[in-house]
């Protein structure tokens, strides 16, 4: 009287468990050595001091980093696609927080944020003896 | 005996002998180790109601003493207290948790066939870390409580001399709770829907968990640090917000309303899906538009994320933003609308049963349109600086959170009655309390909404003479509304105890959850059922004369 | 409510051969069923623990983009080459812990556990040398807010990179002593033949945790040293 109950296949990708001799290391190796190789690489160019193109290219290292994590040492790349998408929507939303953050203050009204605020944001050292309240950005306020 | 889900007539055959979850196990012991989510559902909400009821009793406290403009039965120091402590405990103790950890415990995995969530033990590890955290905020309350308003706004929270940081630290440890049970949803919903249901043959309400679960995994993190970094501040003083040493106290904000304002969201979206199952239910038609309400659900849950900043239009904050976050903010209501419209074009009709569930969803339906609007309104950046930290603040978020989710909750409540305990309380009852409570809400609210439009600022201990009487009015409506909920105290107490066993289906509803026995056994279901229909299906007629519901 | 490793009705009887008692729980169709059920759940947890850190790098965007000067200055007090070793040294025990998980799934017990030991090895040297660097922040009073007593850096705004410093670093190095905790109790487990070729799922979540705690440092490394 009461059905039998089937199963549904779960769809797994083919590098699963059956394969237990044939899954190799050298993947791991040479992403360890390509990361150990894209650190030396951001320290040299972080060195450098580049001005306004460092902070991108830190940024694009440092998540080109990532990425080879995720997809090799995390193995993204052979598993269920809804694993990037928890990845990507979260990165999404934690940039979401990060930008609007970083657009409320850029965009305020230069009095109200910490830089330019009246109580200036001059160094107290225990020994100082001086107050002080210039604004950090005096020249700021001209333009 | 078991139906299998296919739609076929159910018999009013004796019940076979099979043994309740109720009655599987009945040391304190089976209870408190249960692995079982319909227990833990069952506890969750005793816990969630006990704190509703304290909540309740701040509330109540902070309008005695308003019924009188001057300072009248305590100090403004504890008047600070109170209405701080009344925000933290509505929205952590009950309303996050209420409808996802108390309803969505129990139903969900019996709507999708199930026999239990993903992760048993760590559902009922949830409770424990609730239980944890509300220990010790009370602590905390107890030993001096906190005043700076559930907000915890800087930099007064990291000076203020009351007892914050066992609370603080409360609040932390019970966010775990909420990503727990979020976490613990999602999965279930992808990896433990039986054979034959596909996404769209999910009931709205596990679409509905489903979007709250998605909010509650990805905001309840960043309302984490917030609280830590706001610990630290009031022990170690950083620095972190103060401008004297260049920290910005906006930046609070920004980190405690990203997931404040996505957390009104975990609140009110189950609440709409118990509003789908109760409509679909009591008009005995199947949802008009499925999709267009399973499509919100997750729209909701999206675009909440991305209007934060609303609370922020006069503290400080970018008028750039403000222009931003005031547009996303009114995009966000067209998914409400969309599902009000769907649910109405659901009622059209329908054959309406005017049950006590139903008449909770007339009242959410009038709150949530009413207290949706004067949202929008306060969207608009210009008319909110006119309203923001008034009384109509008050109302607004009152009318949606309380109107809508507590008539969610109720409406749940009384809708699953019988489905939990396999009892059935007395209906006149329910429609006098749901009278009473519609009423009282309106009488205790509206006031509220000309307060603050004539200016009367919310978290005052003292206002002008000349609105006391619209204050009078409103504590009226809150006892008259605190009179309807404990009614239903009573008579739900009573039909737990006493009250006529009904069979399994006494509404007649085609959702899945009531295809098991009523209340089910610990397994859910002998055999797994194969799902051939889509939710809520009511096109093959079954006369509901025999279940003694009332047709108007 | 059954915990024995007797499948349940549908599955192939050989599934669980191999694996240990009691790893299927009663209400999953299948081991496979089971195994998904719990990386995700694992991802999802990951995307909180990005969200954590979010709110910290959200506040470093703001101070950085206020006080352009005093970060670059205070950057480059700090300790580099310390810096340095820090990431190679977590991103070795990233590629060891990787290494873990495949010679478990490829039955190889021992060399499993030696990846395990020695990536609790890097985790205790990354906490070590970060504990040489704290102490050195003590000792110059480069330390947050009214703390702050660094006389080589007074650009406006120092203290508040100092501040940002220490709760970013403070709250990964908490990730790190919880992370390397799993590890210790996974080491345990694996060293008692929990995990083969049939089953690895515990170790592998546990690795993702700690490949976690690697690409939070891969991004503060070079926004808190190489500014």
């Amino acid at each position: 009287m009461a059905e039998t109950y089937k199963p549904e296949a779960p769809a797994h990708r083919p590098a699963a468990q059956h394969d237990a001799h044939e899954h190799s290391a050298t993947p791991y190796v040479v992403v360890w050595l390509v990361l150990c190789g894209l650190t030396l690489l951001t320290v040299m160019t972080g060195k450098q001091h580049l001005g306004a193109i460092a902070l991108p290219l830190a940024i694009a290292i440092a998540t080109t980093k990532s990425l080879l994590v995720l997809l090799f040492f995390m193995h993204l790349k052979e598993q269920k696609g809804i694993y990037g998408m928890i990845i990507f929507v979260s990165v999404l939303f934690a940039l979401l927080l990060m930008g609007m953050t970083i657009t409320d203050v850029a965009t305020r009204f230069k009095p109200l944020s910490p830089a330019g605020a009246p109580f200036g944001s001059r160094v107290q050292l225990p020994d100082d003896a001086e107050g002080g309240d210039k604004p950090a950005l005096e020249k700021e306020v001209a333009h | 005996m078991l139906q299998s889900i296919d739609g076929s007539p159910q018999t009013l055959a004796a019940p076979a002998e099979y043994t309740p979850y109720l009655k599987d196990g009945t040391t304190v012991m089976s209870w408190l180790n249960t692995r079982d989510h319909k227990r833990v559902g069952v506890m969750f909400l005793v816990l969630v109601t006990l704190g509703f009821f304290l909540g309740g009793i701040f509330a109540l406290a902070i309008r005695i003493k308003l019924l009188q403009p001057g300072p009248f039965l305590y100090d403004a120091m504890t008047y600070n207290r109170l209405f701080t402590l009344h925000g933290i405990v509505m929205i952590f103790f009950f309303m996050i948790p209420a409808i996802p950890s108390g309803f969505g415990n129990f139903v969900l995995p019996l709507m999708i066939g199930a026999r239990d969530v993903a992760f048993p033990r760590l559902n009922l590890a949830s409770m424990y870390v609730y239980l944890l955290g509300a220990s010790l905020a009370l602590w905390g309350m107890i030993h001096g409580g906190v005043d700076t308003g559930w907000t915890f706004y800087t930099p007064y929270s990291s000076t203020t001399t009351t007892n914050a940081f066992p609370v603080i630290l409360g609040l932390f440890i019970i966010g775990f709770s909420s990503i727990m049970t979020g976490l613990n949803f999602i999965v279930t919903v992808h990896t433990l829907r039986a054979p034959g249901m596909t996404w769209m043959r999910m009931p709205l309400f596990v679409w509905a968990v489903y979007g709250t679960s998605i909010i509650q995994v990805l905001a309840t993190p960043v309302l984490g640090l917030a609280l830590c970094v706001v610990g630290v501040e009031n022990t170690l003083h950083f620095g972190l917000f103060d401008p004297t040493r260049g920290g910005d106290p906006l930046l609070f904000q920004h980190l405690f309303w990203f997931y404040s304002h996505p957390a009104v969201y975990i609140m009110v979206l189950p609440a709409m899906g118990v509003m789908s199952e109760v409509i679909c239910a009591f008009s005995r038609k199947n949802a008009f538009g499925y999709n267009m309400i399973a499509y919100s659900s997750l729209g909701i849950a999206f675009v909440g994320f991305f209007a934060w900043g609303h609370h922020m239009f006069v503290t400080g904050q970018s008028s750039v933003n403000a222009g931003i976050f005031g547009v996303i903010s009114m995009l966000v209501g067209v998914f409400t609308a969309i599902k009000v419209f769907n649910w109405v074009g659901t009622l059209y009709r329908g054959s309406i049963s005017f049950n006590t569930p139903f008449l909770y969803a007339c009242g959410f339906l009038y709150f949530v349109v009413f207290g949706g609007m004067t949202g929008i309104a306060l969207a608009t950046v210009s008319l909110d600086v006119h309203w923001h930290d008034t009384y109509f603040v008050i109302a607004h978020f009152h009318f949606v959170m309380v109107g809508a989710v507590i008539m969610g909750f109720l409406a749940g409540l009384h809708y699953w009655f019988p489905k939990m305990f396999g009892r059935t309380y007395h209906d006149g009852w329910g429609l006098v309390a749901g009278s009473l409570i519609i009423l009282g809400f309106n009488a205790t609210f509206i006031p509220q909404f000309l307060l603050g439009n004539a200016g009367m600022p919310r978290r005052y201990y003292e206002y002008p003479d000349q609105f006391q009487a619209l204050n009078v009015a409103s504590t009226a409506g809150a006892t008259l509304l605190a009179f309807g909920l404990l009614i239903i105290l009573v008579y739900l107490v009573v039909a737990l105890v006493s009250g006529k066993r009904c069979e399994q289906n006494p509404w007649g509803s085609k959702g899945f959850e009531w295809m098991t026995q009523s209340p089910p056994s610990t397994h859910n279901f002998d055999v797994i059922p194969t799902i051939t229909t889509g939710p809520h299906d009511y096109r093959t007629h079954t006369h509901s004369a025999a279940f003694g519901v009332h047709h108007v | 409510m059954s915990s024995a490793a007797t499948p349940a009705a549908g599955h192939d009887p050989h599934e669980l051969d191999g694996v240990p008692e009691g790893i299927l729980a009663h209400h999953y169709s299948s081991l496979a069923a089971q195994n998904e059920a719990v990386r995700l759940g694992m991802w999802l947890f990951l995307a909180t623990e990005i969200l954590l850190f979010a709110g910290l790098f959200a506040g470093y965007a703001i101070y950085r983009f206020q006080f352009p000067e005093a970060f670059a200055e205070a950057s480059r007090h700090l300790d580099l080459s310390l810096g340095t070793l820090n990431t190679f040294v977590l991103i070795t025990s990233s590629f060891t812990v990787a290494m873990a998980i495949h010679f478990a799934r490829t039955d190889r017990k021992n060399l499993a556990v030696a990846c395990l030991i020695f990536t609790i090895a890097c985790a205790l040297g990354f906490l070590g040398i970060k504990s040489i660097e704290y102490m050195h922040k003590f000792q110059e009073g480069a330390l947050p807010g009214p703390y702050y007593a660094f006389k080589e850096v007074t650009a406006p705004g120092a203290p508040m990179y100092f501040t940002i410093y220490f709760l970013t670093t403070g709250l990964h190095a908490v990730h790190v002593i919880i992370g390397m905790s799993v590890l210790i109790v996974l080491t345990f487990k694996t060293a008692n033949g929990r995990f083969s070729s049939k089953y690895y799922t515990g170790l592998e979540l546990g690795g993702l945790y700690w490949h976690l705690v690697d690409l939070v440092w891969i991004f503060l490394f070079p926004l808190l040293y190489l500014i």
